[in-house]
């Protein structure tokens, strides 16, 4: 298994110049159609974000210092 | 972001996803359609109980239609369907498939081009599933799992949410999408790249372009800019490499506003930090700090500006962002403490980079800031943010209008204050293509005469000669210089620029802005002694000639229309209709969806405030409302003056409508 949250991966794979498994991406919704809430799953399998708070915090509660990351 | 691969978890190399943000808000297209720019894809999320909204049409037209982003559809908060709709299974079903087919025609609308951009859930480029409680599926997932649509209806209705998120978990499903159907960098620049570019495909740059190529000239854009509170509001840039390497040590210059910077940490943004990356090739998303620019801008490696000057204007940029609004209200805002003039002005200038929808401009005489943004909320926030670091009182929202002519003017002749200088000047109104060219901004004050000309006259009709001969575009304006073998021309040809700027600023009707106005000056005596045509003496020759040809040219004042899209519960749309009547609104559609009637129509931007609390209250706040620019349009006759005098007044201007009184001394009289 990869060690997704290790900087230096991160660094290593945007460096690399292979682009078959990139990905650049948006979500895009109307107000309130729940983009925020799915995109914290993506971040939790990511492991960015705790898999409780997934879904329950959002990204806009880390100016009010409530996301933790693992 | 990286994930192992969902099929072969043991695969050493992992998937990475960069994902720029998109807010959901009117307020925030312009933020929407940069990180679409950025971005080889979309997935679109759309709620399954509201269906298609005014914003997912708009999102699709800017994602697929403007900006190449291949399209996913994920059908969230279907759980909504089962217990607040109480829908069987077979109409549950039959709703998503209706989203899917309502998605697919807006697709088709704006990529008809025999594309296979449509999606399908046969096909797993469509996900059903709640985000709030951490399910959801494609095809291809349920039938790995030996599961069937009804067994995930069952376990719903049981109230076996737990089950559905162990084994149903929302991320599977749209990982997958993202893997399957959306193109990596090097696949999506092949064909992305002649549409949202500007420059020739052949050159060296073009080639790189389309290949994505880290060797390539060092060419990107920044998409995004965000103040921090916690770094002191220092800015972060977000933006991407499409061609060549991005090194840490290059100096970058913007091609906007013509400035080579120096980065301070260049690196990938991860959730709120920068992780550092002293070289980021093409292909990637970025993050750095050291300067701030307006978001939007496109940059190369300062090293190769060409040595001669007029070649800069020609490097081409991405092509200008289509943004679907337009800034139609303003607040006045000042500083509590008068000596935070200046700082104010700062603080405000920095915002706005981040969100260059908005406007703002000092008005000298009460020395307050006029900031106008697209609607109410965007501005309310703006404020809010930036009273943050320098306490404001900020006046009530105010609608801008536009003021436009509707015939030709004849020739007026006037001169300068002190006689020595004379213009002969007409107006006109622009036709309606060319003002789709500037609305566009396909046409701008920074393009080349030569490329500008080429496109006024292949687009828009125009003579070679009169389209090479535009002196200044400006806010939907244009000057052009309709005379010939003038002398002395260049002396006062900024002057005379700035004076068309403060005329289409503030323009005469009311003060406000000028739109759709070709301005021709078809002789200038120039007075030999520069001592004679310094700026404060011709600016009343020209404000005079054309405000006296406005005048002429039956003026009008025009106001912003919003479209609207209400969608209300059955059997209350009378209500909403009767309310939209009220306001001056007009209804083009009423479409029945199920227990749902859609009303369709628009409404002067002036009528909206407050019409959100008034449907609310009429529907017992279960109708859905969004809204969106539509144009300008003239304010009906029997109320124009009214709205002129209530402008003036509050302006502080003489309580009259403009006449040429003001202007007449000026008026040239051979002798």
């Amino acid at each position: 298994m990869v060690k997704v949250k290790n900087p230096d991966e991160i660094a290593k794979l945007v460096t690399s110049g292979s682009y078959e498994k990139k990905r650049i991406f948006s979500i895009t919704a109307h107000i309130d159609h729940g983009k925020t809430t799915a995109t914290d799953y993506l971040l939790r399998r990511a492991g960015l974000m705790r898999p409780e708070d997934a879904g329950q915090l959002q990204m806009t509660d880390i100016d009010k210092g409530k996301l933790y990351l693992l | 972001m990286a994930f192992n691969d969902p099929r072969k978890p043991d695969e050493p190399e992992p998937y990475i996803f960069q994902l720029n943000d998109t807010p959901g808000h009117i307020s925030f297209t312009g933020e929407v359609s940069r990180a679409l720019r950025g971005s080889d894809g979309a997935i679109i999320l759309v709620d399954a109980l509201e269906g298609i909204m005014t914003q997912t049409e708009t999102n699709i037209r800017l994602a697929v239609g403007e900006e190449y982003c291949k399209p996913v559809l994920f059908i969230n908060k279907v759980d909504r369907l089962i217990s607040e709709l109480k829908l069987s299974p077979k109409d549950t079903y039959a709703k998503i498939d209706k989203i899917t087919n309502e998605v697919n025609e807006l697709i088709k609308k704006v990529r008809p081009d025999g594309s296979d951009w449509g999606i399908d859930f046969a096909k797993n480029s469509v996900a059903v599933g709640s985000a709030k409680h951490g399910w959801g599926f494609t095809y291809e997932i349920l039938k790995e799992k030996g599961y069937t649509p009804i067994t995930v209806f069952e376990k719903y209705t049981e109230g076996d949410i737990a089950w559905l998120r162990e084994n149903l978990p929302l991320d599977e499903p749209m990982l997958r999408m993202v893997v399957d159907h959306l193109p990596n960098p090097i696949e999506a620049s092949k064909y992305r790249i002649q549409h949202l570019w500007g420059g020739d495909m052949d050159s060296e740059l073009g080639q790189a372009l389309a290949k994505s190529d880290p060797n390539g000239p060092l060419y990107g854009m920044i998409t995004k800019l965000f103040l921090d509170p916690k770094r002191n509001y220092q800015a972060t840039l977000i933006g991407r490499v499409f061609s060549g390497t991005f090194d840490q040590t290059d100096s970058i210059y913007l091609l906007g506003s013509r400035t080579a910077n120096r980065v301070k940490r260049l690196g990938v943004m991860e959730i709120t930090d920068i992780l550092d990356i002293p070289k980021v090739p093409a292909g990637n998303l970025f993050a750095l700090y050291g300067f701030i620019c307006p978001s939007g801008e496109t940059f190369i490696n300062a090293q190769d500006i060409p040595k001669n000057k007029d070649e800069v204007s020609s490097i081409p940029s991405f092509e200008k962002i289509h943004y679907a609004c337009k800034a139609v209200v303003s607040r006045s805002i000042k500083p509590k403490d008068p000596h935070d003039l200046a700082k104010l002005g700062e603080v405000v200038g920095k915002w706005l980079q981040a969100d260059p929808t908005a406007e703002f401009r000092l008005n000298k005489e009460s020395m307050e800031y006029i900031l106008s943004g697209i609607d109410p909320l965007q501005i309310e926030i703006l404020t809010k943010r930036i009273d943050n670091q320098v306490k404001i009182e900020i006046g009530e929202p105010i609608i801008v209008y536009r003021e436009k002519i509707t015939k030709k003017s004849k020739e007026f002749h006037t001169k300068s204050t002190n006689t020595h200088n004379r213009l002969l000047l007409y107006i006109e109104p622009l036709d309606e293509k060319t003002e789709e060219l500037l609305d566009e901004g396909r046409i701008t004050d920074l393009q080349n005469e030569k490329e500008r000309a080429q496109i006024l006259r292949e687009e828009a009709g125009w003579e070679t000669k009169e389209a090479r001969r535009i002196v200044d575009v400006y806010k939907g304006n244009l000057l052009v210089n309709g005379a010939s073998g003038l002398q002395r021309f260049d002396r006062i040809k900024n002057d005379l620029i700035s004076s068309f700027r403060n005329w289409v600023e503030e323009c005469i009707l009311a003060k406000e802005p000028a739109l759709g106005i070709k301005a021709v000056f078809t002789d200038l005596v120039i007075h030999e002694d520069p001592r004679h045509t310094q700026f404060a003496q011709t600016a009343s020759m020209s404000y005079s000639a054309l405000s006296l040809a406005m005048l002429n040219a039956e003026p009008h004042i025009f106001e912003p229309i919003q479209k609207i899209d209400v969608k209300t519960p059955e059997g209350t749309e009378g209500g909403v209709n009767a309310i939209i009547n009220k306001h001056r609104g007009r209804i083009n559609n009423v479409i029945p969806e199920g227990e749902y009637v859609r009303v369709q129509g628009q409404i002067p931007a002036a009528e909206i405030i407050g019409i959100a609390d008034e449907i609310r209250s009429s529907t017992q706040g279960r109708a859905f409302f969004g809204y969106e620019f539509k144009g300008f349009e003239k304010v009906p006759p029997s109320l124009e003056e009214e709205v002129i005098l209530d402008i003036r007044k509050r302006k502080g201007m003489p309580e009259e409508m403009a006449s040429t009184k003001s202007w007449d001394r000026f008026i040239y009289k051979r002798t």
